[in-house]
């Protein structure tokens, strides 16, 4: 299996390097009078970190366990229905294995305009709307740094939060003065059943496995032209229900997760200042005496300034997590789990700077000082008696795109 | 202290919303935004253009998808469109518009070297928009968004 996924990692590696001289209007042509176009990026990474490890074995050395591939693709069906996709291959020390998975393949349809409002819809394999940025979180040249706020787009549970099965319904309102959508989507995540979400469910990999039931999502984005000011708030319900397997110690018990999700973006040229916040309410039934029924109230919370000149961007950030907004020491949760307090909350502060080489080529570095390891990735870091409070990471990352 | 982070949270969250004018307004701006002459301009805003721009629109009123034609974001020129247009940077604008490609939702834009091949590309591709100089002859394919 690995030997496969090596082959097509090369291929498609081939395949980009095949392509990459092409300009943007060569990838762009003609089929009848149905326009398609292709595009995509490469990234290699390497990070340096104190204390802990981050993206492999960075721990006092540097890794280059990051790297990222993508190739994507439109095609207009008709001059109302477009088919998009992208293929997506993403390396990251214990945490990725740069398989090549279907980031998202979906039709996307236009229909009509009711009193001003256009409606659509994308059918197939979307991506979650989460965010700002959770729709294109593995896409480097639209993040803006090297790793999101991990408060927010933890990587812990990034599979669960990437994609999923279903359908997203959209209305949308242009005037003079502002812009409003609204959308509605059902899904089925699809990277439920795997080591690293389970561990987020349910604190670490039991025997059995997890299923995923329909969720329901609602988003309102609203902008002011006159202010540069945009303001989204969204909520979303997920369940996830445990199979137990043939001798387990857990019940079939389940999950369900409430989102509450708050952004804002406001633009100052040359300054963009962005701040969201997260809360989930996570119920936990079912499971027998092992996982005891809970509720805990996970939070996170960011604000950034960016600034941009030229082709150079800079921004500071400050990001903080509680895996229980009740218990944000960690020492409840600590004397439950017999782990150390700080792994259950994170304050990171960071700044970075990103170098546009050409339009396709950009260099990114950024570091970042943390207090509690939160979000620490697990599979890089097994051993929590060696995991340390305080740590430091620096990024870089190298971006092309075509 | 659960009192204090919504505190602060609405604090910045104010701070944030206050009315502020984010610059040149687009009527003052030396470009003008251009389509070609297929029908795609009937029953628009007057800032559609700029809206389409921002890829807060990615479909035209009749739901064709709209493609954008872009001069590099390296280009001096594109660097003066986008800030009097979108009150952004050229790689500011160009991160935004790869977010709504790369969750497909609209057309990546075709990026062009020079205004020549903008109209040409503009006249070639059904529901393409582009721009040109305010005083530049217009080609005769092409018409202007209001």
């Amino acid at each position: 299996m690995k030997r496969v996924q090596c082959m097509a990692h090369t291929l498609l590696a081939i395949l980009f390097l095949w392509t990459s001289p092409l300009r943007a209007e060569e990838t762009t042509a003609l089929l009848g009078s149905h326009p398609y176009q292709w595009y995509g990026f490469v990234t290699q990474g390497a990070f340096y970190a104190r204390n802990n490890n981050y993206f492999g074995q960075s721990n006092g050395k540097v890794s280059f366990d990051f790297r990222e591939l993508g190739l994507g693709g439109n095609f207009n069906l008709t001059p109302r229905q477009r088919l998009a996709g992208l293929l997506l291959s993403r390396d990251a020390g214990e945490t990725d294995n740069a398989s090549i998975r279907v980031d998202h393949l979906l039709l996307d349809s236009q229909w009509a305009t009711l009193n001003g409002w256009q409606l659509s819809s994308q059918l197939g394999r979307i991506k979650i709307p989460l965010g700002l940025l959770n729709e294109t979180r593995d896409v480097a040249a639209t993040r803006p740094s090297i790793l999101l706020p991990q408060s927010l787009y933890f990587d812990n549970a990034r599979r669960f939060l990437i994609n999923a099965e279903g359908i997203k319904a959209r209305a949308h309102l242009l005037t003079n003065e502002s812009d409003t959508s609204v959308s509605v989507a059902v899904l089925v995540a699809n990277g439920i059943n795997n080591p690293e979400t389970e561990s987020y469910f349910l604190g670490i990999d039991h025997p059995g496995h997890l299923t995923a039931k329909p969720g329901a999502q609602i988003r309102l984005v609203h902008t002011r032209r006159a202010t540069g000011t945009t303001l989204m708030a969204e909520y979303g319900i997920n369940s996830a229900h445990y199979l137990p397997a043939a001798s387990d110690y857990l019940s079939a018990g389940r999950s369900d997760l409430s989102v509450y999700w708050l952004s804002l973006r406001q633009d100052w040229f040359p300054f963009e200042i962005r701040t969201e916040v997260l809360r989930i309410n996570a119920h936990r039934r079912g499971f027998g005496p092992v996982i005891p029924d809970s509720t805990n109230y996970a939070f996170g919370w960011y604000g950034e300034a960016n600034y941009t000149w030229r082709r150079t961007e800079a921004f500071l950030r400050y990001d903080v997590s509680y895996v229980d907004l009740d218990d944000k020491s960690g020492t409840a949760l600590a004397k439950a789990t017999n782990r150390p307090a700080y792994d259950f909350f994170a304050r990171d502060w960071t700044t970075g700077v990103r170098y546009h080489v050409t339009s396709s080529v950009s260099v990114s570095m950024e570091y970042h000082y943390v207090d509690g390891t939160g979000w620490l990735p697990i599979a890089d870091n097994k051993d929590p008696s060696e995991r340390k409070r305080y740590w430091h990471l620096l990024a870089t990352q190298l971006a092309v795109s075509f | 202290m659960k009192r204090r982070i919504f505190r602060q949270i609405l604090t910045v969250t104010l701070l944030l919303v206050m009315p502020v004018s984010t610059g040149i307004a687009a009527s003052n701006s030396p470009f003008v935004i251009v389509v070609s002459r297929d029908g795609f301009r009937d029953n628009i805003s007057p800032r559609f253009g700029e809206a389409a721009f921002s890829m807060q629109t990615t479909t035209w009123p009749d739901g064709h998808s709209i493609q954008l034609v872009v001069l590099p974001s390296s280009d001096p020129i594109q660097y003066v469109f986008t800030q009097n247009v979108l009150h952004l940077a050229p790689y500011q604008a160009e991160t935004r518009w790869l977010r709504f490609v790369y969750s497909g939702q609209a057309l990546k834009p075709i990026v062009v070297q020079n205004f020549t091949q903008m109209a040409d590309t503009v006249a070639r591709i059904p529901g393409a928009v582009g721009y040109l100089p305010v005083n530049a002859p217009l080609p005769a394919p092409l018409q202007v968004l209001p």
